[in-house]
């Protein structure tokens, strides 16, 4: 759990925003440097990969190039720590991200359709599905250039709440990984929930991640304009974390690779 | 609740919007209605998306036991949830990049696959150009090898030929060779945020190329990397391609090769391979021969029924008696192959043979054709002989040939041909057992007296022939169960459609004409109806068209159902063929006719040109039909040759005419689809009445609209220019598909309701009642003691279905007839029956005409050539006779064009036919006015002149004349020489055959066109040593298949290459 205090919030009807603040620079970094440093890297890499490379075999392809390739351990870039990060402080929240044991986490996640983070949120037949978007920025303007334009935050849950074909194709990604695991009870009581609403009945999530000083305005005009886009019952909730340490450090302070 | 939580947690109403809409969709586009309604998109797409969650979830529960809820799904749901999605998904047209666009293809096409709608995948494929516009050169590695994939999987569903199951192989090997050069340098140019994400892609598309090339290799050959355990290949590489999805979280490729894996595993399933491993030799032998490159249309894939037929339905452990009750477009034909193999296999040692029914002369040769085809290099020997009731000497030839590298094992002929030869002792005089009868079109069994005589064959065949088994092929009945447990309560079997399953889509409905505000132009409304047979509907009308059709005005269209059907067959000719039914000939050519304009004009090819010059040498140069071809329109009725019926068919099948206006004669002629069938009547019409078309014929009929083009639902719409034919039509198309009845119910009822005791002797005029007092003079001969009979009369009573069934429904009456049939035993006491077996005819008929030909001094001497010069005596008084006999009179007036009883001119339209009198001069001699003095047109004259000689004459005159041969013929016969004997033996078959010599008969025997078989005959004798009709007539058939044309020319000159190749066509040689 990252020990943080309020900054501001929580404000808003159907989109909530607040800000937390984390002050402790060692929790923080013992936080990095553990919990999100296990989600960033995998221990169990080497054993797989031969496994996958054995099997690429029977394909008849040849495999030399694509070892090389997928055998480097590739430097990380602070968003994906940002992303990591924002999974972890989630998960500490109670939502549920299922899609993590199959992936390869040296391939930087970048291809969900329209959602970073992809899982459930509440327990039981209050179980809901959960997307999010996370965005990482140092940028010092308020509300970062991160929040705007076509490729801001606010844009892309905008068209996540609107795509409900989009979120049905997460479903079905989503449906795989939770069969005949301890989730199947929680996917089904929100796939319910999603498909007797029309796809609507669903909770946003929107991480912003920062190493400046807390500003609600770097959520609160943006979650006003998002509001009149969006009605009950999907819910969406902004959170802006403001971390102690410069974003460039955050690689570096996970302590990288396990050897 | 269904099996599938998905579906039960979606809102009833949002389905139902959605599966209406898609319908709506999928009909607009069959109809080529421009204005297409919007639906609400983005709820269509979230449909589809839930129905697909709903499908990978039953398909995974299936796979894992540990899901119990999926464990328990059954097949029924999973279908429907496929077919409901493969709806939406059609009527949802992907867009995006090329890949996109082809991967949204490759989705639907896995889902309608997983629909079991792998056919309708195949020919939505075959009408785009998403395969071709795939960037398969691509400089991108990437880009490069995504095509590659989805160019070999969307292949792997359309399996266009082997060209495309040769290029799926051909792509992976081009993959394999190119990786080294593109693969690094494409790695290479991708950034670090995307370089190991577009390595995993590569594994994917490597893993799933892979998986198509085990599947093309398997669909091929039957077997992949030397191995049939071809599931377990696929599931290896669709697990690793599924890891690599999840490894670099390829949302948008996961779902796609969850499904392809289920789909790859259906097509095993579905795969000619997996259905006939290990059965034996000769069928995989078979099986070879239908996936060979050399067929021009492979055969991969098998349809759900022909799987179920042959893995469940007892195919495989051979039940004695199979009832196959599908609908047309089944591949019921299939599954009477497979049968057939098996029964030849089973009895090798005995050389068993296999007897296949068809109703109809047309249908005799057809099914012979393609039964010839197919078996044509397993050196099965497939032969027919001719419905005329009488064994000629080239048939006794052909039946007894006891060579094993000649003899057939495959006869194709008529039931009634069929019964004359079992009750004439035949299977013993071939030698060898009957194994098989397959009885096509078995829904005959309940219809008039070729019913009754049907029914009572497969009794009498069930009781004499040790071997036999039966296969019974019939669109809807209700009560296949039952039928098959008559024939045989200990071994039967029923092979029938789940009901979530239809060969196509259609749409049934009603076709209206509206005012619009131009006053003389007006609509045409579609109205769907709902149907039994899972036809698709939608709550409004949808427009067909608007204007002035065929220039056809609305004070027209609301007063005629003909120029309505014309109009609407005008609208929907530019979406493929249609098929537009009358309840006449004569109305059929008249509606076709409407389509004689300026805008229907087509240039003919050398096809249609062909036929056009046949037509006019057989009917005149001025014969309308021959006309009418160049407006793309022909005719298909009672009131032409088989060779015209034929070529009609074969024009049409070959896209060479858009509208046939046909009578209800093509249902059991057309075995093709055909976009839409427009009905102007609901009737037919025998010559006599019209009365409602049965049932099943409607629906066989309403079987071949579909599937003509890619996105296309079959159309059958039912012409209703007023509101009451509307609700009429709306009554007709509501009808049940009937219970199969024995016409014995209801000769008794109408026996007994007529007052009558049920004497049998007294009702023999009847000639249903004749069928039924033959099978007891049959029975009672084979017994041959009247105790004996009385004391098996009960058991022999039983083994028809119909006994069975009047048992059931009424034992008073079953006891009655027991007891009338044991009263009618006696009376057949010393009398001799064998002349009943021969003749066909009841023993009262035998007794009668014995008198008159004594009466009239008709003896054994009057049986000679010179009997067909024109003016002989005797042939006028033995027509006379004929014209007395109950079974043949009513036929026989008839082909007088209705002029009644008059046996002079029976006698010399019989001569004209024997001495090769063209058609249009019969027609101008015998059939320009009619009974009431009415002059007909030489169109109408030729079609009541074809119709009452090929429908009427031919068969019942000839059958007539061998009926008194054998009552004549005594010693002075057997003294004379063989080939004398031969000769007048041959007589009656002059008469069915319309020539004038045994040789010319041979030909006609082996489907040369009457014309052509007399100077032809003359032409091959001088070529050869011996004449035609004393060589072998396989020898014969492969002279003219090899000779070419030349005979032919040196025959009849030009004329004789129009036909050769006419009969190349009709006989399948070329």
């Amino acid at each position: 759990m990252l020990v943080h205090e309020c900054a501001y919030g929580p404000a808003g009807a159907v989109v909530k925003w607040r800000g937390n603040l984390v002050t402790d620079e060692q929790k923080f970094i013992s936080y990095l440097s553990s919990t999100v440093r296990d989600r960033l890297y995998d221990v169990e890499h080497r054993a797989r990969f031969e496994a996958d490379m054995r099997a690429l075999a029977t394909s008849e392809m040849e495999d030399r190039t694509l070892r090389a390739l997928l055998e480097a351990e590739p430097d990380r870039q602070p968003w994906e720590v940002g992303e990591a990060l924002a999974e972890c402080v989630l998960l500490d929240d109670g939502a549920l991200w299922p899609s993590h044991t199959d992936r390869d986490k040296r391939t930087p996640k970048a291809s969900l359709p329209g959602a970073d983070l992809v899982g459930f949120v509440g327990e039981g037949p209050e179980a809901r599905l959960a997307f999010g978007e996370v965005k990482t920025s140092g940028d010092l303007a308020t509300p970062p250039g991160t929040m705007t334009g076509r490729s801001g935050m606010i844009h892309q849950l905008e068209a996540l709440a609107l795509r409900r074909d989009h979120h049905a194709c997460l479903l079905k990604w989503l449906h795989p990984r939770c069969v005949n695991t301890p989730l199947w009870e929680t996917f089904q009581h929100a796939s319910r929930r999603f498909l007797a609403t029309g796809g609507r009945d669903i909770v946003l999530f929107g991480v912003l991640m920062r190493d400046t000083q807390p500003n609600e305005l770097d959520l609160k005009n943006r979650a006003l304009a998002l509001e009149s886009n969006v009605a009950s019952p999907t819910d969406v909730k902004l959170t802006a974390w403001y971390l102690p340490r410069p974003i460039d450090e955050w690689v570096v302070l996970t302590g990288g690779a396990p050897k | 609740m269904t099996a599938s939580w998905v579906i039960d947690a979606l809102p009833e109403e949002a389905l139902q919007v959605a599966r209406q809409a898609a319908a709506q969709r999928l009909l607009q586009a069959s109809l080529g209605t421009t204005e297409r309604t919007q639906p609400d998109e983005s709820g269509l797409r979230f449909m589809a998306e839930a129905l697909e969650l709903a499908l990978l979830d039953l398909l995974q529960g299936a796979e894992t036991l540990a899901s119990t809820k999926g464990a328990l799904a059954s097949e029924g749901d999973r279908l429907r949830i496929a077919t409901d999605l493969f709806h939406v998904l059609r009527a949802l047209e992907p867009s995006g990049s090329h890949l996109d666009v082809a991967r949204g293809y490759l989705r639907t096409g896995c889902v309608g696959v997983l629909a079991d709608r792998g056919a309708d995948v195949a020919r939505l494929l075959r009408g785009l150009t998403v395969i071709d516009e795939l960037p398969l050169q691509s400089l991108s590695w990437g880009e490069r090898t995504a095509a590659a994939v989805l160019d070999v999987w969307l292949r792997m569903l359309r399996k266009d030929g082997w060209s495309d199951l040769t290029t799926v192989q051909e792509r992976v090997v081009a993959l394999r060779a190119n990786q080294r050069e593109f693969e690094a340098k494409y790695l290479e140019r991708q950034g670090p945020e995307t370089a190991r994400q577009a390595a995993w892609e590569l594994v994917l598309f490597y893993h799933l190329a892979k998986g198509a090339e085990i599947l093309a290799r398997y669909t091929t050959q039957g077997e992949s990397d030397a191995g049939f355990d071809v599931r377990e290949q696929l599931q290896g590489q669709f697990d690793r391609a599924l890891i690599a999805c999840g490894r670099a979280e390829l949302v948008e490729w996961d779902a796609i090769t969850r499904l392809l894996y289920h789909t790859s595993l259906q097509l095993v399933d579905n795969s000619i391979w997996t259905s006939t491993r290990a059965i034996n030799p000769r069928v995989t032998e078979f099986v070879e021969k239908l996936v060979s490159r050399e067929r021009a249309k492979p055969l991969f894939d098998l349809l759900p029924p022909q799987r179920r037929a042959l893995r469940e339905a007892g195919l495989r452990g051979g039940a004695r008696a199979i009832v196959v009750n599908l609908p047309t477009s089944s591949g019921k034909t299939f599954i009477a192959q497979f049968r057939i193999l098996q029964a030849l296999n089973q009895f090798e040692r005995e050389q068993g043979w296999v007897a296949y029914l068809a109703p109809t002369r047309a249908l005799v040769n057809q099914v012979c054709a393609r039964l010839r085809r197919d078996f044509a290099l397993l050196e099965i020997q497939v032969e027919r002989v001719s419905p005329a009731l009488e064994i000629d000497s080239l048939e006794a030839g052909l039946l007894t040939d006891s060579s094993r590298d000649t003899q057939f094992q495959v006869l194709v002929t008529t039931p009634e041909k069929l019964d004359l030869m079992i009750r004439g002792g035949w299977e013993a005089k071939i030698g060898r057992p009957l194994t098989l009868v397959v009885v096509d079109e078995a829904h005959n069994l309940g219809t008039g007296d070729r019913g009754i005589k049907l029914e009572l064959l497969l009794a009498t065949i069930n009781r004499e022939c040790r071997n036999a088994q039966f296969l019974l092929l019939t669109p809807f009945i209700q009560n296949a169960g039952e039928v098959a447990a008559w024939l045989s309560p200990e071994s039967n079997s029923i092979v029938e459609l789940s009901v979530d399953w239809s060969p196509n889509d259609r749409v049934v409905g009603l076709a209206k004409p509206r005012q619009v505000p131009d006053a003389r132009a007006f609509s045409i409304q579609l109205e769907t109806l709902h149907t039994t047979h899972e036809t698709l509907s939608v709550d409004d009308d949808l427009p067909i068209c608007v204007g002035r059709p065929l220039d056809l005005t609305w004070n027209r269209v609301r007063r005629s159902n003909t120029d309505l059907a014309a109009a609407t067959a005008q609208c929907l000719k530019s979406r493929g063929s249609v098929i537009v039914l009358c309840s006449r000939p004569d109305w059929a050519f008249s509606l076709a006719k409407r389509f004689q304009r300026p805008e229907n004009y087509v240039a003919l090819g050398a096809d249609a040109r062909l036929v056009q010059t046949y037509l006019q040498q057989e009917f005149g140069e001025d014969f309308e039909l021959a006309g009418l071809l160049e407006y793309g329109v022909g005719v298909h009725h009672a009131g032409l040759s088989d060779e015209a019926k034929a070529l009609m068919e074969w024009l049409f099948e070959n896209g060479h005419l858009s509208v046939l206006a046909a009578t209800t004669t093509i249902a059991q002629g057309v075995n093709f689809p055909v976009a839409a069938v427009v009905l102007a009547q609901h009737q037919f019409y025998d010559g006599a009445r019209t009365a409602p078309m049965p049932a099943a014929d409607f629906w066989n009929i309403a079987g071949r609209a579909g599937r003509a083009d890619q996105a296309a639902a079959g159309i059958v719409a039912l012409a209703a220019s007023d509101p009451e034919k509307e609700a009429q039509l709306r009554d007709f198309v509501s009808t049940q598909v009937s219970t199969l009845n024995s016409t014995l119910l209801a000769m008794v009822a109408s026996a007994l309701q007529a007052g009558e005791k049920l004497e049998l002797h007294s009702l023999f005029y009847r000639p249903e009642w004749s069928a039924f007092l033959q099978y007891l003079a049959h029975t009672y001969r084979q017994i041959g003691d009247p105790d004996r009979f009385a004391q098996q009369i009960d058991r022999i009573l039983r083994g028809t279905f119909g006994f069975q069934r009047l048992r059931d429904t009424n034992r008073e009456v079953a006891q009655l007839l027991v007891d009338s049939a044991q009263a009618y035993g006696t009376r057949l006491v010393g009398k001799p029956l064998s002349l009943v077996d021969s003749t066909g005819f009841s023993w009262e008929t035998v007794s009668i005409t014995l008198r008159r030909l004594s009466e009239e001094r008709v003896r054994e001497d009057v049986w000679e050539p010179s009997l067909f010069s024109g003016n002989s005596r005797a042939l006028r008084s033995m027509m006379g006779i004929l014209l007395e006999v109950p079974e043949l009179r009513e036929n026989l007036a008839a082909a007088t064009g209705g002029r009644g009883a008059d046996g002079d001119l029976l006698a010399r339209i019989v001569s004209d036919w024997v001495n090769g009198v063209t058609l249009p001069d019969l027609a101008a001699k015998y059939f320009t006015i009619t009974r009431t003095g009415e002059h007909l047109s030489k169109t109408d004259a030729l079609t009541e002149c074809c119709r009452n000689v090929f429908g009427k004459l031919s068969q019942t005159a000839s059958w007539g004349l061998a009926a008194l041969q054998a009552m004549t013929l005594g010693e002075r016969f057997d003294r004379m020489p063989e080939a004398t004997q031969q000769t007048i033996r041959n007589l009656p078959s002059r008469v069915f055959y319309g020539v004038a010599s045994d040789d010319a008969i041979s030909l006609r025997l082996l489907g040369v066109p009457r014309q052509a078989a007399q100077p032809l005959a003359r032409s091959l004798h001088a070529e050869g040593t011996l004449p035609v009709s004393q060589r072998p007539l396989l020898e014969v058939r492969r002279d003219l298949a090899s000779l070419g044309a030349k005979p032919w020319k040196d025959a009849m000159g030009n004329a004789g290459d129009v036909y050769w190749q006419v009969w190349s066509i009709l006989e399948a040689v070329r």
